[in-house]
């Protein structure tokens, strides 16, 4: 079986089937040997051959023809018969030849078809392009045993091939110069290509990578890529060339705004096909237009807030531009100024030639005064500059102008000149010494310098450091380095007194004072110096130093009379007193005493605060402690009434207008109740463990009126408890300032003397400090087992009672003794228990008898007895030797209590 | 307690001074409880500067009225005052006792 390997040509389609055609070359090449057969064979083939449009014939697999076509015949003017056996070389030029042996090479040993294009030269000179096409003849045994081939003239293709590939290129080379990003894609946004630009430094890849991909596939973004899809489908639609602006990030991550052109591209049936799209970096323009804009924004803020008027007015000398300060100045707002022409709407009240407007062809003017007339009428002085507008040709292009109204100025310089006439007057008038300097020398002194210091004017002002030699001696270094520094310092204020010697001999006292001048900059460049005789206050200043010194020396005297005659600080076994003192200025209007009564277990004491401050004050205020010792230290209870006394005293004791507050408190520490009287101190504090706090108490000043409202207060206190009593420049301090809790007595006292630092102080600063030490409890146990334990026990009994009930001691201490001699004689050893707690003694007995049965006596002793009923039950028992003691007890107790037992008793008596 | 007791033919005159407690009572007691076994019928018993008297001591002054008595005698309360007299009061003994 032989195998074909020939692709049928288009033309041999045409004529017959592939079957048939391999049939017959196999037909002749397998019988060579059959000569007039395959002669006949041959000549089919040929005719098939012949009828082919272009060059065909058939080899053997050594490369020689069997047969050839007419148009080979014709081409190389030969007979079909004369080609047979000899090869291509006899008929073609040489590279023609070559090229074809190979193809022939190629096609036997591959057994597969060779195509190639060959460029031939022509027998007639010039060339011409050939399609040559060699395809192996196999047989069935797959061997190869010749060819067929076919040579088309290709060179009007060739040529437009090569046309088309170079304009191709062309077009890419061009399309890959341009700096824009240029991208085709489909109507499905597929990139079917773009150049270099697009891909490279939009993708950083080839043009190869992004075809048949879209967007999505390269930006990040995909509301981004997708984005840029809506777009395309926007212009598919629209159908039209489309122009967007987008921010597009490039491969190396800048992000440059850029304007994007799409256009639709068509089929050949005018469906659209894809477009083209062409991206233009528009970023410097963009920036361009912003900082345009911004300029703009800019002319305009500069042009609404500078101080001066500003318009503009073109080549016609019409106006474009009007400012604020102009309508202001002229009257005429901008909607009245803009496109009128300059003259119709300043107008100059003299022959201005240059006016507010400049002439085109003038130069431009600066600081020209002129006069305008307002839309009011008002004749206004102004202060004009010019600047003109040219083009980049040079050419005048529009003016500005700028103008500030310096009318109330030109009027301020003429009073200032009336004025420094004015000043010359006075100064060459006065009595002191006037002058004026600079940095560097006097620019004028006045006439009474001569007068004064015994100088030539002419001399200082020659050399101002001659007034050195009238300064006095002791003086003389002082004032030399105040007047270097007042000349190095001119914006500086100076002041200095000395002396000067008169030529006389005559000691002046000066005052030196120099001034500051600033200019229109408000640096000052100039200083006023005025130099007054201050001989006869100086003389008048010393005396009332002298009386100053000595007054002090009293106050501090006063002071330390004050001082001395405040109470020493007190520690008891119950309470510490201490007191803070602090006059507002040397003496102080406050006084303050505190007493401690044993006997009586009470600290009483006072705080007055006088109104006003200095002498006069502390003398008042002495007056009135007098008073307040005797009446509120005296021992005795103090009542409202007792301060009605005071008031009335202090009525003809006080000054008139003068009045005192007064505040009286008293510890008693048997009942532990605290009593404040009060006349117009209305504060006091009160500091317990958990808060602390100030507690109102108000009342009417004393010394004001006949019966002032006076308050008394009461409260219980207890250990641990501090207590400030004070005047109210403490109390409007701590309401100022607030109250601040601390850990103890020593922190409060330290407080308080911060508080009496505190800059807003403005009173005098008085305050008793208490601590309650002991609670008002006590404690006694006795231990009796004979005779004399009963003896000690009986005399601490008695103690115990008569200091904590005096008023009931005897009854008391007979009913503590009835249970004691009950337990001693019922068991021989007997305790004790005798306790105070609060207003309460307490007495516990306890014997180690076997007791009694209480039942009854309990029931009994529940009942409240009236003294009848104890009559009746004395009267019982009248001439009974024992049987009393019970009764005595619960006559003489409050409450009186047996345990079950009867070996313990509890008596309970309210003091 | 300090006490005295002057002794003239049948008549005891006794002074109590200061505080008398029971064991006081009781010495006071035995020494007059003596003396009247010796024959003494009047006691007069001066009160004046005592301050202090508890049951006991009114229980003493009962037996020593008590003994008196069986003997004819009596017993005489002077000078009282104070506590010591309002204890008398309260315990229904002025009514028993002569108080003067």
């Amino acid at each position: 079986m032989i195998h074909l390997s020939l692709e049928p040509n288009l033309y041999l389609a045409r004529t017959m089937t592939k079957e048939v055609w391999r049939g017959k070359i196999i037909s002749i090449m397998n019988n060579v040997e059959d000569h007039e057969s395959a002669e006949s064979q041959l000549q089919k083939i040929k005719l098939i051959f012949d009828h082919m449009p272009y060059l065909a014939w058939l080899k053997d697999k050594n490369g020689k023809y069997i047969t050839v076509n007419r148009s080979f015949e014709e081409r190389y003017d030969v007979k079909s018969t004369e080609v047979v056996g000899k090869t291509i070389f006899d008929f073609c030029d040489e590279n023609l030849a070559i090229e074809c042996a190979k193809a022939d090479t190629l096609a036997i040993q591959s057994k597969m078809p060779q195509r190639f294009d060959q460029l031939a030269q022509k027998k007639t000179g010039g060339t011409r392009w050939l399609d040559i096409y060699v395809a192996p003849i196999i047989d069935d045994q797959g061997e190869v045993i010749g060819t067929m081939g076919t040579s088309r003239k290709i060179t009007k293709r060739k040529r437009l091939e090569i046309e088309l590939t170079n304009q191709k290129k062309f077009l890419q080379t061009m399309i890959d110069t341009i700096p824009d990003l240029i991208f085709y894609k489909d109507v499905n946004s597929v990139f079917l290509g773009g150049n270099k630009a697009f891909v490279q430094k939009l993708f950083g890849v080839d043009e190869e990578e992004i075809i048949g991909k879209s967007d999505l596939d390269f930006v990040k973004d995909i509301e981004l890529a997708n984005y840029y899809r809506e777009k395309d489908q926007e212009m598919f639609q629209a159908n039209v060339t489309t122009v967007n602006e987008e921010k597009i990030t490039m491969v190396d991550g800048c992000t440059n705004d850029f304007e994007t052109l799409k256009t639709p591209f068509y089929d050949q049936k005018g469906n659209i096909a894809g477009l083209i799209g062409i991206s233009r970096n528009i970023s410097v323009r963009k920036k361009m237009e912003q900082q345009l804009k911004e300029q703009k924004e800019y002319a305009q803020l500069l042009l609404r807030i500078v101080p001066s008027g500003i318009f503009s007015i073109d080549n016609e000398g019409k106006i474009t531009s009007w400012n604020e300060r102009a309508a202001m100045i002229t009257g005429y707002d901008e909607t009245e100024a803009i496109g009128q022409t300059y003259c119709q709407i300043i107008h100059t009240t003299e022959d201005d030639r240059c006016g507010l407007f400049a002439e085109h062809d003038i130069t431009p003017l600066t600081n020209i005064i002129s006069s305008i007339k307002t839309k009011q009428g008002h004749e206004r002085k102004i202060l004009k500059k010019i600047a003109l507008i040219k083009n980049e040709l040079g050419a005048l292009n529009g003016i500005i102008q700028c103008f500030d109204d310096i009318t109330e100025r030109q009027q301020a310089e003429e009073k200032l000149r009336a004025s420094e006439e004015k000043f010359r007057q006075l100064a060459e008038n006065i009595h002191e010494i006037f002058i004026i300097r600079d940095h560097e020398k006097i620019l004028y002194v006045s006439p009474a310098y001569e007068k004064m210091v015994g100088q030539s004017s002419q001399r200082l002002l020659e050399n101002y450091y001659s007034v050195f030699q009238v300064i006095y001696p002791d003086d003389r270094e002082r004032v030399m380095n105040c007047l270097r520094s007042d000349g190095q310092n001119m914006d500086k204020y100076t002041s200095e007194e000395f002396r000067v010697i008169h030529p006389c001999g005559k000691i002046l006292w000066v005052w030196f004072r120099s001034y500051p001048i600033p200019d229109i900059s408000g640096s000052a460049k100039q200083k006023a110096i005025s130099i007054v005789d201050i001989t006869d206050r100086k003389h008048i200043e010393e005396q009332l130093l002298k009386r100053e010194q000595f007054t002090q020396q009293e106050l501090n005297l006063a002071a330390r009379i004050q001082q001395e005659s405040l109470p020493l600080p007190f520690k008891g076994r119950k309470v510490k007193v201490n007191s803070i003192f602090k006059p507002y200025q040397t003496v102080s209007g406050d006084l303050i005493n505190y007493k401690w009564f044993e006997k009586q277990q009470k600290l009483r004491g006072y705080v007055v605060d006088v109104s006003g401050h200095g002498v006069s004050t502390a003398l008042q205020t002495a007056t009135v402690k007098m008073l307040l010792d005797n009446k509120l230290l005296s021992g005795k209870e103090i009542e409202e009434e007792d301060f009605q006394y005071i008031n009335r005293r202090m009525v003809q004791y006080l000054a008139e207008e003068s009045f005192a507050a007064l505040l009286y408190f008293e510890f008693d520490f048997q009942t532990m109740i605290l009593t404040v009287v009060t006349g117009g101190i209305n504060l006091f504090f009160v500091a317990k463990p958990e808060e602390c706090a100030l507690v109102p108490v108000f009342s009417c000043y004393l010394g004001l009126l006949d019966c002032p409202d006076v308050q008394t207060f009461k409260m219980p206190f207890q250990s641990g408890e501090i207590y400030g009593m004070m005047s109210d420049g403490v109390s409007d301090l701590m309401e100022f300032r607030g109250l601040c809790k601390k850990e103890n007595f020593s922190e409060y006292e330290t407080w308080l003397e911060e508080l009496a630092q505190s800059p807003e102080r403005r009173d005098d600063f008085s305050v008793i400090c208490i601590e309650i030490l002991l609670e008002n409890k006590e404690t006694r146990i006795f231990h009796i087992q004979n005779d004399k334990e009963l003896e000690y026990a009986q005399v601490g009994i008695s103690e115990f009672i008569e200091s904590h009930a005096p008023s009931c001691a005897g009854f008391l201490e007979v009913a503590v003794n009835e249970a004691l001699n009950n337990g001693f004689r019922a068991g021989g050893r007997v305790a004790v228990k005798a306790r105070k707690i609060g207003n309460q003694l307490i007495f516990r007995v306890k014997d180690n008898g076997p007791g009694f049965s209480t039942e009854k006596i309990n029931t009994q002793l529940k009942k409240t007895m009236e003294d009848e009923e104890f009559d009746a039950e004395f009267d019982e028992i009248l001439l009974a030797e024992g049987g009393r003691g019970i009764l005595i007890m619960k006559m003489f107790c409050d409450r009186l209590i047996y345990n079950q037992k009867g070996n313990e008793v509890l008596l309970m008596k309210k003091i | 307690m300090n006490h005295s007791i002057k002794v003239s033919g049948n008549h005891v005159k006794a002074f109590l001074k200061g505080k008398v407690y029971s064991q006081d009572a009781s010495i006071f007691r035995d020494e007059l409880l003596e003396h009247i076994e010796q024959g003494v019928t009047e006691i007069s018993i001066d009160l004046s500067e005592l301050t202090y008297i508890d049951s006991t001591g009114l229980g003493v002054l009962i037996t020593i009225h008590k003994r008196t008595k069986e003997k004819n005698g009596k017993i005489v309360i002077t000078g009282a005052q104070g506590m010591v007299e309002q204890l008398f009061k309260r315990t229904r003994l002025d009514r028993v006792l002569i108080m003067e």
